[in-house]
């Protein structure tokens, strides 16, 4: 008798990751921070990228926080590493489902909001930069509009300050 | 005497194929486009630049040769250029120069050429105004260098290994690394490949690696009796527990490595 199998994958997600030597999985998706997850001690570890020049806890933060909440790290676990500015939290294990699997599914995840997050900022920053050099005609005038003056601000041609006269 | 660059057939050539080169750099295909028009139009086979550029790259490019042999290319390349149309070569340079301009713009002609003081003697040499002193001692500089021996350069070709070299060298590299444990083993490769992946892969293991020593110094610590063996194992978890609060460098890699070694030291004495 033959059985059938019925059933695929419940979800595929896509991320840049490579499996190390001892079988730990190096994702390095995010701009600022990498993320491990390794098999051999149950742990999920962030590290900040050595491009990185900012203050990255925030984000290793955020994604053990987010694991913590979808309840696949421990929260009481998460400490910094054994290595300078690493954050590292201890899956759970369970018979019931694959933690190693739902650990990285969790880190797509975050890539993704967060990836949404940096647009954000991004465009801001875009926006705000074409304020200033392409503003619209409401917030400038062309070339000439508004005709110079021989005397503009504080500055009077043909005369010389003297801060100092008559103080001492 | 002044040299007026622009009237240097192989100096125009030379900014061109520079200029070529910061397009094609720049992948500014019009620009590209426009150099490669000016090249085959004004150095046309059978043009008048094209005879006048050949006869400088003769005197430039001969290298090596007999000092009377020197003599003679030389003297038959200036004999050669006697017979060229001055008027013409003058014609056809301000046809290019002006076209140079008004293609390319003026700042090309900004463009540093190395070899600025070779086209610049040859052309001293071609010309009839120049001073007869003068002209003499450039030919003579010119002869010197065409005829100066070289000597060959290093060969770059690697020399073929025989099997007993190559014993050897096996032999020798197991009898330094051969004992090393494992895990040394293990660090090291993460070491030496670090700068593939920005030392990802060195950190993860660093931080397994190190949880493993802390434990195991600290289980010795607590297990030794005799007061300088603890003294100086809280001194190595110490050591380990300040990798917390700064990054690991090259320095410490030999530390880490005889600390493997210290505790698999304790672990045989158990």
């Amino acid at each position: 008798m033959i059985s059938i199998k019925i059933g695929g994958p419940q979800a595929t997600v896509e991320l840049q990751a490579r499996k190390a030597l001892d079988g730990s999985l190096l994702i390095t998706d995010h701009k600022k921070i990498d993320i491990a997850v390794v098999p051999g001690s149950m742990k999920v570890t962030t590290f900040p990228k050595t491009t990185s020049s900012e203050d990255v806890y925030e984000f290793q933060n955020r994604l053990l926080e987010m694991l913590a909440d979808e309840g696949v790290v421990d929260r009481a676990s998460i400490q910094g590493g054994n290595v300078f500015r690493s954050l590292e939290g201890i899956i759970y294990e369970t018979d019931a489902v694959n933690p190693l699997q739902a650990a990285v599914y969790v880190i797509a995840e975050f890539i993704e909001v967060e990836h949404q997050h940096e647009q954000i900022a991004d465009n801001y920053e875009k926006e705000l930069e074409d304020m200033y050099t392409h503003p619209s005609d409401r917030d400038s005038t062309e070339y000439g509009e508004v005709p110079q003056y021989a005397e503009k601000g504080s500055m009077r041609p043909g005369y010389y300050y003297y801060p100092l006269r008559n103080r001492y | 005497m002044k040299h007026n660059k622009k009237r240097n057939t192989a100096f125009i050539y030379e900014t061109l194929a520079r200029e070529l080169t910061k397009a094609i750099v720049a992948k500014s295909p019009r620009q590209k486009q426009n150099i490669v028009s000016l090249i085959k139009e004004h150095f046309a086979a059978g043009s008048v630049l094209r005879t006048e550029l050949h006869l400088y790259q003769t005197l430039l490019e001969t290298t090596n040769i007999h000092q009377n042999v020197a003599e003679r290319i030389l003297h038959e390349t200036k004999f050669a250029h006697s017979k060229l149309d001055t008027r013409e070569v003058f014609d056809a340079q301000s046809r290019l120069i002006a076209a140079i301009n008004k293609e390319l713009g003026k700042d090309v002609w900004s463009n540093f050429v190395p070899n600025f003081k070779s086209l610049a003697s040859v052309n001293a040499i071609f010309n009839s105004k120049t001073a007869i002193k003068k002209k003499v001692l450039f030919e003579q500089s010119m002869v010197d260098r065409m005829s100066a021996q070289t000597p060959p350069g290093p060969s770059t070709h690697l020399k073929p290994i025989d099997n007993l070299t190559y014993h050897s060298f096996i032999k020798k590299f197991n009898d330094k690394y051969g004992d090393l444990l494992q895990e040394q083993k293990d660090l090291l490769n993460r070491f030496i490949t670090s700068f593939a992946d920005e030392g990802f892969e060195l950190r993860v293991y660093l931080n397994e690696e190190l949880t493993r020593l802390k434990k195991e110094i600290t289980s010795a610590t607590e297990d030794s009796t005799e007061p300088l063996v603890t003294q100086k194992l809280e001194g190595v978890a110490e050591y380990l527990e300040e990798f917390r609060k700064r990054e690991f460098t090259e320095g410490d890699l030999n530390k880490v490595l005889k600390t493997q070694e210290l505790v698999q030291e304790l672990r045989a004495n158990d």
